[in-house]
C-alpha cells in the first residue's frame, strides 16, 4: 500500500498540469510581493503635511463657493461653513498606505478559498485522467483490489495538496515580508498572531484536502473530470443556495457554510450553529461518506 | 461468495465454465456479449482466441481479469477464482485489454517505471524490457509522440514487465503493418518458447494460425470450435483434392467425363472427392496421357473454417 501511495504521488507531481500550476502559483507570489512592495508607502510627516495642505485648499475652495453641497435635500438650506468644515477637515486626515504584515492573516483566509477550489480540481483531474485515457484498466492489471487503488490515489493526492497549500502560503508570506520590512510595518506579530496564522493555514490546507477527496470521489463515479467539476459547481452554486433560500432550518448542515465556519474559526452571528471543531468534523464526515459511497460504486461497476 | 475450487486438471491455466455476460442497455433490453462459454486453456504454448468483431473476446478477457462482473458462470485463472482470488495471482499475469492504455503525456519509461514500482520492480528491469521490445531509443519521449505500433509494443512491454507466466494479449497486432505483425508474431513465439502461456485474441486469422498451438473459435458469445489447430481445421468442410497438371482444360473435361465433381481453380483443379479417390484420378488422367505435377488433400485453412463456422444467419440477440 505504501508503494502504491508513493507511485500515485509521483504520478500526480509528474503531471504537466500540476507543474504548470506550481509555476503559475510561484509567479502569483512574486507578482503579489512586488505589487504590494511598490504600492506600500510609509506615512512620513511630510506626506501627512502635504495631504493636509491639499485638504485645507479644498476647504478654502468650498468656502469660496467653488464646491457646492451636491446632495442638499430640497428646501433645506445648509450652513456653508458647517458643511465645508465637515467635508474638508484637515485635522481628520489620516493616511495609511503602508502594508501591515499582520494583515497576512486575512490574505490566508482569502487564498484558502482559492486552494479549496484548486484541491477539488486536482482531485477530479487526477482520477478523471485515468478514466479518459483508459489507464485505470492498466492500473488494475497490477493491483486488482479496487479499494486500494482509489485509497492510494486519495492519500497520495491529499498529501500533495496539503503540502502544496501549506508551502504556497509560506512562500506567499515570505514574498510579502520585504514590503513590510522596507515599506510597511511588522507590528502585531506576537505569539498569538503566529498561532492564529498557522492555524488558518493548516485549516485551509485541510479544507483543500477535503475538497480534493470530494473531487476524487465524484470523478471516479462520473468517470470524467469535467462532469465531476460540473456536479460540484451545480451543488455549490445551485443546490446549496436553494436550500439556504427555501429551507433555512437546514443551513446548519450545508457543506460550504460549515467549511467557512471551520476556516474562519470565530463565532459568526450568521452561522451560530457549530463550533470550529464541530464544523470541521462535519465537513470531514461528509467527505468520508462521499468517498465511501463512491468507492463502493467503483467496486461494483463494470469497467469497459 | 466464492465456491471452493473444484477438482481441476492441474495443467489448466484458464478455465471458463458457462460464462455469460449481458450488458444492460440504456433504453432497456440487454446485449448478450458472452452466452454460456466453456473454455479450457492448458498450460504452455500459444492459445488463439478467435472470433469476428463483437463476438465477445474482449468481454471474456475482462471477466478473466475481474474488470466486469459475469451475469453467470465462473472463470478461473491460474487456479484462482477471478472474482475473488485474482489478487493472489495477478503478479503472474501480464495483460493487454483492447488498446494498451498509458499516460500520453508521460514518457514510455516513466509509464513503465510507475507500474513496476507497484510490484517493486526496479528501473533496470524497465530498461531491459524497453530494449527487448525495441523502444530503448525512444524511451524518454512522451507516449503521445509514439506511432500506433510503438504504443502497441510499449503495451506489450508493460505486460512483460512482471515476467509473467501467463500473457493475455487482446488483439496485439491491431493496427500494425505487415512488418509489425510479423514482429509481434515472432515475439509471441519467443515468449511461448520461454515456457510462458500466451493467450492471444484476434480476428486476423492467417496471422494467428502460424503461431498458435491451440485455438478456440467464438461466435456471438459461444465457442463453436476448440482444439489443436489441426483438429479445428478438420472441422471444416469435407475437403477434396487439389491437383496441378500440364493441360488443366483437357484434364477438367476428362475428370468430368469420368463422373467426378471437378472444378477449375486458376491453373489448378479441385476435385470434390475423398483422398482415397486419388488413385482413380491418377489413372483417369494417365489414360488421357496427362501427368500430374501436384496432388494433395485440399485442406481448408483456418480462415475458411473460421468463416464457415462464424457465418450463421444473423440472429437478433435482444431479450427485452
Ligand atoms: N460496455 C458495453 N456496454 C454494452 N455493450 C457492450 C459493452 N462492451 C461490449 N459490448 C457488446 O458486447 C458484445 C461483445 O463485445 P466484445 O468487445 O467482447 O467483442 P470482441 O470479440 O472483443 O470484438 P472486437 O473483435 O471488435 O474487439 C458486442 O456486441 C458489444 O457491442
Ligand atoms: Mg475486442
Amino acid at each position: 500500500m505504501r508503494r502504491l501511495v508513493g507511485v500515485e504521488m509521483t504520478r500526480l507531481t509528474a503531471r504537466r498540469g500540476i507543474r504548470l500550476l506550481v509555476l503559475a502559483l510561484l509567479i502569483i507570489t512574486v507578482v503579489a510581493g512586488t505589487t504590494v512592495f511598490l504600492k506600500s508607502h510609509r506615512t512620513t510627516p511630510e506626506r501627512l503635511a502635504r495631504a493636509r495642505a491639499a485638504v485645507a485648499s479644498e476647504h478654502a475652495r468650498c468656502l469660496s463657493g467653488e464646491i457646492k453641497p451636491f446632495d442638499a435635500p430640497p428646501g433645506v438650506e445648509l450652513d456653508p461653513q458647517q458643511f465645508c468644515d465637515e467635508q474638508f477637515n484637515a485635522d481628520n486626515v489620516r493616511i495609511d498606505k503602508q502594508f501591515h504584515l499582520s494583515s497576512f492573516r486575512d490574505v490566508v483566509k482569502g487564498t484558502a478559498t482559492f486552494m479549496v477550489i484548486l484541491g477539488l480540481a486536482i482531485g477530479a483531474t487526477f482520477i478523471g485522467a485515468e478514466w479518459s485515457h483508459g489507464t485505470i484498466v492498466t492500473l488494475l492489471a497490477w493491483e486488482p483490489r479496487r479499494y486500494r487503488v482509489v485509497a492510494a490515489k486519495m492519500i497520495g493526492c491529499a498529501a500533495v495538496v496539503f503540502a502544496g497549500a501549506v508551502v504556497f502560503e509560506i512562500i506567499l508570506g515570505a514574498a510579502l515580508v520585504p514590503a513590510a520590512i522596507f515599506r510597511g510595518d511588522t507590528a502585531g506579530l506576537n505569539g498569538m498572531w503566529y498561532r492564529d496564522v498557522a492555524g488558518t493555514v493548516l485549516r485551509g490546507a485541510t479544507l483543500a484536502v477535503i475538497a480534493s477527496m470530494i473531487g476524487v470521489s465524484i470523478a471516479n463515479v462520473a468517470r470524467n473530470t469535467a462532469a465531476a467539476i460540473g456536479i460540484a459547481f451545480v451543488y455549490i452554486a445551485v443546490i446549496e443556495n436553494i436550500i439556504r433560500g427555501l429551507l433555512p432550518g437546514y443551513q446548519r448542515w450545508l457543506l460550504t457554510l460549515n467549511a467557512g465556519r471551520f476556516l474562519i474559526a470565530e463565532d459568526m452571528t450568521e452561522f451560530p450553529y457549530r463550533s470550529t471543531l464541530g464544523a470541521g468534523l462535519l465537513v470531514a464526515a461528509y467527505a468520508l461518506g462521499i468517498f465511501e459511497l463512491s468507492t463502493a460504486t467503483f467496486r461494483r461497476r463494470d469497467i469497459t | 461468495m466464492c465456491p471452493p475450487p473444484p477438482d481441476r486438471s492441474p495443467m489448466a491455466i484458464i478455465e471458463i465454465e458457462g460464462l455469460k455476460k449481458e450488458y444492460r442497455r440504456l433504453r432497456g433490453g440487454v446485449t448478450v456479449a458472452v452466452a454460456g462459454l466453456d473454455l479450457v486453456v492448458p498450460e504452455g504454448g500459444v492459445f488463439g482466441f478467435l472470433g469476428p468483431n463483437g463476438s465477445g473476446k474482449t468481454t471474456t478477457i475482462r471477466c478473466l481479469l475481474d474488470l466486469v462482473r459475469p451475469t453467470a458462470g465462473r472463470c478461473r485463472i491460474l487456479g484462482a477464482e477471478a472474482r475473488c482470488d485474482l489478487p493472489s495471482v495477478i503478479r503472474r499475469i501480464g495483460s493487454i485489454v483492447e488498446t494498451p492504455a498509458l499516460f500520453p503525456t508521460f514518457s514510455g519509461k516513466l509509464n513503465l517505471q510507475l507500474l513496476g514500482r507497484i510490484n517493486g520492480i526496479g528501473a533496470t528491469s524497465v530498461d531491459d524490457i524497453l530494449e527487448r521490445v525495441g523502444l530503448a531509443d525512444r524511451a524518454d519521449d512522451v507516449v503521445k509522440t509514439y506511432s500506433l505500433g510503438m504504443r502497441q509494443r510499449l503495451g506489450i512491454a508493460a505486460a512483460l514487465l512482471k515476467d509473467p507466466e501467463l500473457l493475455i494479449l487482446d488483439e496485439p497486432a491491431n493496427g500494425l503493418d505487415p512488418a509489425g505483425i510479423k514482429e509481434i508474431r515472432d515475439l509471441i513465439k519467443r515468449l511461448a518458447n520461454e515456457g510462458r502461456t500466451v493467450f492471444v485474441s484476434s480476428h486476423i486469422l492467417s496471422e494467428v494460425q502460424q503461431v498458435c498451438d491451440r485455438v478456440a473459435i467464438l461466435t456471438r458469445g459461444r465457442c463453436v470450435a476448440a482444439g489443436s489447430v489441426h483438429e479445428v481445421l478438420s472441422q471444416g468442410r469435407a475437403t477434396g483434392l487439389f491437383l496441378r497438371v500440364e493441360r488443366p482444360d483437357l484434364a477438367l473435361s476428362a475428370l468430368q467425363t469420368a463422373g467426378l465433381d471437378a472444378t477449375r481453380d486458376g491453373d489448378a483443379l479441385r476435385v470434390a472427392s475423398p483422398p482415397s479417390d486419388a488413385a482413380f484420378i491418377t489413372k483417369v488422367l494417365a489414360d488421357q496421357g496427362l501427368y500430374l505435377t501436384e496432388l494433395r488433400p485440399d485442406e481448408a485453412d483456418l480462415e475458411t473454417v473460421f468463416l464457415e463456422l462464424t457465418q450463421d444467419p444473423v440472429v437478433e440477440e435482444v431479450a427485452v
